[in-house]
């Protein structure tokens, strides 16, 4: 269509505020203190003195455990503030924040992009900034700020970080606490786990993108100090939270809940250790049913029956999941320990619990005609 | 109908044909076509090998031409009726490059999903035979996210339609950074689909692929395939703004088929209404299996398809013969049942199948003697399409059209020279279209910043590249536009319209359990769910309860009535800008201002006008092109006002019946507008408008044909057998006016007056 384009846009899109209609360059103020790399690359360095209680054998227990979840060394923190939660190619990091021990600090890097136009070397220092072969702690970096950095990476045409290991604790923060605090959210594992508060200035992540924006209009980074601080407060917790998670890995909890999916954890990958977790779950008051359970069933399939058997009489008195545990029971009886009466008892007696919730009847349809084939056979082979 | 005591061939079926009580318009006999065969392609003799093993021995001269036209890295378009092998035009070339150079890859985009399982199995055919290990793959929303990864990184050949390229692909595409390194052909078939809406979408989401395959450093050649239409090269280069090089002699062997027009009888000729088309095609239909023909029936819709199949079923019980020898087959069936169908059509197990348009779109369910076709497909090219399913290399086969009671349909049928003589439809785009272009931009800029001097397509973006950073989309900085906004702009776009403001369809029957049922774009709202509107979906008829405008839900409820809506609308026309004239034509930028104002309700099969209905709803306005003629003041004095008032609305419902005829669109995709004293010009004059904002060239189409479309509507009323007017020529309403005369006075002037100049 020919005619006045401007106007057709404005219809389509919408009308311009009349101070967007002028255009100028604006001279970046208000950062925080750093340095300018490049034209429009800065740098902010924080250097905290080692905050932990933690010692330098302890640190290396930490890392030891965590290994098979990605752990080692250098270990990096590493977090993205980005200009959109989208994906794909058009959401780019404007600021990154780069966490290690150097001596005895711990020292926090943060690179800022003033403008896209410097991505480049933007990423160029990036790379200089992190200490080589990193092994990265992120949170929900495997499906955000690692693709999309990597992604960057390429839109530059340059080569991707070369990393030794990639911990990414939001899996192990789900296993371990999202029964109990519900959201994995950073600010809500911070106030439940951690018992962090942030102080006020921190902005919610989900306005950085559009105060960015507005950054990059003015040219005015005093907006930005809250994301500055958001960002150093992220790679601050992640720290915290990795000590956290390893020691409850460890078992090194007095919490019977944390230690039974602690245990859980372990449970593809170090059996012995799950199965001491969950023993020591089982033991401390009030003791994890769960965990009961979990180490009766590993004891049965250890072929320790009668081990198996003392633990779900337990639980049958601690009322957890009766009706479950008394099948177990009767299977107990029937096929190792060759009882098929006593077998029958406990059957029946899951059926009589049955009865006794009867909508329960036909919400677990298939598990009401199993057992009543059990007791049917049972009954038969008793005579 | 009698039991049969003799099966007839076809031959001697087609002659008791006459004694149908309707009328057969036309009978054409298309002669047989001896094979032509080309000299084999330089290709891989492992390929050649395959092939032979295959029983590919020789290949026929298109097949050869376009083979060597793709091998040369030239873009080429071929144009080939249905069953005469061009998957092989773009499989060889494919696999050729492979098997020469193991990183290439290749891009098949297909329209539909359906589609892409069946040219798997055609090209898997090959590569089995092949001991290099080439990987085919399709890339949809059915695709499972731990295969996506796979796909990505190993896919030889990735096959996938428009709008998982556009949303899935494209904006990802550094996940995808093998195949747009590697990328040596893009394979779009079904050319012809692409067209209006659709197609001014792919050409611009192909500006994109080559935007990104270029920063990827590769050039990749184009192999398009289409079905007959009049413009192919010009749709190819419009759609990859390339010159494409063109193939349009088929050479695969053909043997006689007869092409037949039956139009059912009239039972009222006053009113213009006549037998059951439905009941004809059954009867039809079913006397051919009963004979052992095997038989393909077409019909529009989803509904028409289970009602062909009762009623087929009946009267194949009728007359003693198996009622499962005829299964259904459309879109909503699954997968499964249809690879059963098709197979259980070639074994012979089943002799007739019902089908939607589905089946147009080259899918294999082998040869058929008989092709059925309920009602004018609305286009020239997918009639062919659909006469193309009837056909075997060897043995003479034949098709019949039934004409049902529509006005194209009657036009169609009684001047059956339009649909055999003329050329078939020209598809437009119009990739420039701005909303469509606009949210292009946005995509692409998403997926690479733009430089400030770069070209979109052939186009230069710069203004609205401009636009987008003062509306802060965009930021602007070291002479590049960057994406600077949290959303992913392809997302909420939908390919298949030009706005994408869309009413959500929410069917309330059982109140407590609200169920989304579809969408309906902006533009439509007025005539389709206006509140009482009868809304159709999936073959039931729901009412509409309620519109909320502000929240674009459609609230509607089941109900069984055995009538349509069609609602009358209070248009206003104000033309904005005036591209160019010729004599009492114009085409220009309108402005068009409709609200509904009342309903008629029309029963269905008879069109009959059974009651009506006053809407309420605010008034919505639309930019769009539009095509017009004038009446010169002169001869309106002679017609007079009320006589010259009635025509206009004749002509214009002739215009409405007619034009789509012309310019290969649906009945929806213009709007003909009347008035007889406009305000701009101050004399009468009908304008024919692009129903989607913007314009996507029908008016441009339109304004290209100018007299021939006062031509055929003058045949058109002339030949209706009505005597004052009626549904099928005039309109229901220009029925009730006796509009027949004035129509036919207007019409005239209107010819003579571009005759005087």
């Amino acid at each position: 269509m020919k005619g006045d384009k401007h106007s057709r846009l404005e219809q389509i899109l919408g009308e311009l505020k009349p101070e967007n209609k002028k255009k100028e360059i604006c001279e970046v103020r208000g950062l925080p203190p750093g340095q300018f790399l490049d034209e429009d690359v800065y740098l902010c360095e924080i250097r905290h003195e080692i905050p932990r209680e933690v010692d330098v054998n302890e640190h290396k227990q930490c890392i030891k455990t965590l290994s098979s979840w990605g752990a080692g060394e250098p270990l990096v923190f590493f977090d993205l503030e980005t200009t959109g939660l989208a994906g794909g190619t058009g959401t780019y990091a404007f600021l990154a924040g780069v966490g290690f021990y150097e001596k005895n600090d711990f020292v926090i890097r943060q690179l800022f992009l003033c403008s896209p136009r410097a991505e480049r070397a933007w990423l160029s220092r990036l790379l200089d900034i992190i200490p080589p072969k990193p092994a990265f702690v992120t949170y929900n970096g495997k499906n955000f700020d690692l693709p999309l950095i990597n992604t960057r990476f390429l839109l530059s045409r340059m080569k991707p970080i070369e990393e030794s290991g990639h911990l990414d604790l939001l899996h192990l923060v789900r296993r371990l606490w999202k029964r109990r605090i519900g959201s994995c959210a950073l600010s809500n594992v911070e106030r439940h786990i951690l018992y962090i508060d942030r102080k006020t200035e921190d902005v919610p992540g989900c306005i950085i993108p559009e105060l960015y924006k507005m950054f990059l209009k003015t040219g005015d980074a005093a907006d930005l100090s809250g994301v500055f601080y958001h960002n150093e407060m992220d790679i601050l917790s992640l720290c915290m939270l990795f000590y956290k998670v390893a020691l409850t890995l460890m078992g090194n909890s007095a919490d019977p809940f944390e230690i039974d999916r602690a245990g859980d954890a372990w449970c593809d990958r170090d059996l012995n250790r799950a199965n001491r977790l969950w023993r020591k779950a089982a033991t401390l008051e009030p003791p994890a049913k769960n965990a009961i359970w979990k180490l009766a069933m590993e004891n049965k399939k250890m072929n320790n029956y009668y081990e198996a058997l003392s633990l779900l009489m337990k639980l049958y008195n601690m009322d957890y999941k009766k009706i479950d545990v008394a099948v177990e029971i009767s299977k107990l009886y029937e096929h190792k320990l060759k009882d098929p009466q006593t077998a029958l008892m406990w059957a029946e007696s899951a059926i009589k619990d049955f009865l006794k919730y009867r909508p329960l009847v036909r919400a677990q349809q298939s598990k009401w005609t199993e057992l009543l084939k059990r007791v049917e056979r049972l009954r038969r082979k008793v005579g | 109908m009698e039991a049969l005591m003799h099966k007839k061939n076809l031959t001697a079926f087609l002659k008791t044909l006459q004694l149908l009580p309707g009328e057969i318009t036309a009978c054409k006999t298309m002669p047989a076509q001896e094979a032509e065969f080309g000299p084999w392609p330089q290709i891989n003799p492992q390929l050649t090998n395959a092939l032979k093993e295959l029983g590919i021995k020789e290949l026929y001269l298109h097949q050869t031409k376009a083979i060597d036209m793709a091998l040369a890295k030239k873009n080429v378009v071929v144009v080939t009726p249905t069953a005469s092998g061009k998957t092989l035009c773009y499989n060889i070339p494919v696999i050729h490059s492979i098997l020469e150079d193991h990183s290439s890859r290749a891009l098949y985009i297909f329209p539909t999903k359906a589609l892409s399982q069946d040219q798997l199995a055609e090209i898997n055919a090959i590569t089995n035979k092949i001991d290099m290990p080439i990987s085919t793959c399709t890339y949809d929303g059915d695709t499972p996210p731990d295969i996506r990864t796979k796909v990505r990184a190993a896919g030889h050949v990735v096959v996938t339609n428009p709008d998982m390229l556009h949303i899935g692909i494209l904006p990802h595409h550094t996940k995808w950074i093998k195949l747009f390194e590697n990328l040596r052909y893009v394979v779009i078939d079904e050319l012809h689909t692409y067209k209006g809406v659709f197609g001014s979408h792919m050409s611009n989401v192909i500006r994109r692929l080559k935007r990104v395959c270029s920063f990827y450093g590769s050039n990749p050649t184009f192999i398009l395939c289409s079905a007959t239409i009049s413009n192919p090269a010009e749709l190819a280069e419009g759609l990859i703004e390339n010159h494409v090089e063109l193939i349009t002699n088929n050479s695969a062997p053909r043997a006689e088929k007869h092409v037949l027009i039956y139009n059912p009888p009239l039972i009222n000729k006053n009113l213009g209404i006549r037998a059951s088309s439905l009941a004809a095609t059954a009867d039809i239909a079913a006397q051919a299996i009963a004979n052992g023909i095997s038989t393909i029936v077409f019909t529009r819709s989803r509904l028409n398809v289970e009602l062909l199949l009762t009623y087929i079923r009946e009267n194949l019980k009728r007359l003693r013969v198996d009622e499962n020898l005829v299964s259904g087959y459309r879109g909503g069936y699954l997968p499964k049942e249809r690879r059963k169908i098709e197979k259980d059509l070639k074994s012979g197990k089943i002799l007739g199948v019902v089908s939607t348009n589905a089946l147009e779109l080259g899918i294999d369910i082998g040869s058929l003697s008989l092709a059925v076709i309920h009602g004018y497909p609305g286009s020239i090219s997918s009639t062919w399409q659909q006469i193309g399913r009837a056909g075997r290399r060897s043995g003479h086969s034949a098709a019949i059209l039934v004409a049902s009671s529509a006005p194209l349909d009657q036009f169609i049928a009684t001047k059956p020279n339009y649909f055999f003589g003329g050329s078939p439809e020209l598809a437009r785009i119009n990739p420039n279209n701005l909303y469509i272009y606009v949210d292009h931009v946005k995509c692409s800029a998403f997926e690479l910043p733009f430089a400030q001097d770069e070209s979109f397509g052939i186009t230069n973006p710069e203004e609205v590249l401009e636009y987008l950073s003062q509306y802060e989309v965009l930021h602007f900085a070291g002479s590049r536009y960057f994406w600077q906004s949290d959303s992913f702009p392809a997302q909420d776009m939908s390919l298949r319209s030009a706005t994408n403001e869309n009413y959500v369809i929410i069917d309330v029957t059982e109140g407590h359990k609200p169920r989304v049922i579809g969408e309906v774009d902006r533009p439509s709202t007025p005539m389709l769910i206006h509140p009482e509107a009868i809304y159709f979906h999936d073959g039931k008829s729901y009412q509409v309860i309620e519109l909320d405008t502000k929240g674009m839900r459609c609230y509607v409820k089941s109900v069984s009535v055995d009538y349509y809506t069609d609602a009358d609308l209070a248009t206003h026309l104000k033309v904005l800008d005036i591209f160019t004239e010729k004599g009492n034509w114009g085409l220009g930028e309108v402005l068009l201002t409709f609200r509904p104002t009342v309903y008629k309700k029309i029963k269905l099969m008879t069109h009959e006008n059974v009651g009506y209905g006053h809407i309420h709803m605010d008034e919505d306005e639309m930019h769009t092109t539009a095509c017009w003629i004038k009446l010169e003041k002169k001869f309106t004095d002679i017609l007079g006002e009320e006589r010259l008032s009635t025509g206009l609305l004749g002509i214009s419902h002739l215009f409405r019946a007619i034009a789509p005829l012309f310019l290969m669109c649906d009945r929806g995709d213009i709007r003909v507008h009347s008035m007889v004293r406009d305000p701009m010009f101050s004399a009468p004059t009908i304008y024919i408008a692009d129903n989607v904002p913007g314009g996507v060239g029908l008016a441009d189409g339109a304004f290209a044909l100018k007299e021939k479309l006062i031509d055929a509507a003058f045949e058109a009323i002339e030949s209706c057998p009505c005597s004052d007017g009626c549904p099928a020529c005039t309109g229901a309403f220009g029925a009730t006016m006796n509009a027949k005369g004035p129509t036919m006075a207007l019409l005239e002037i209107l010819r003579s007056q571009e005759d005087l100049k």
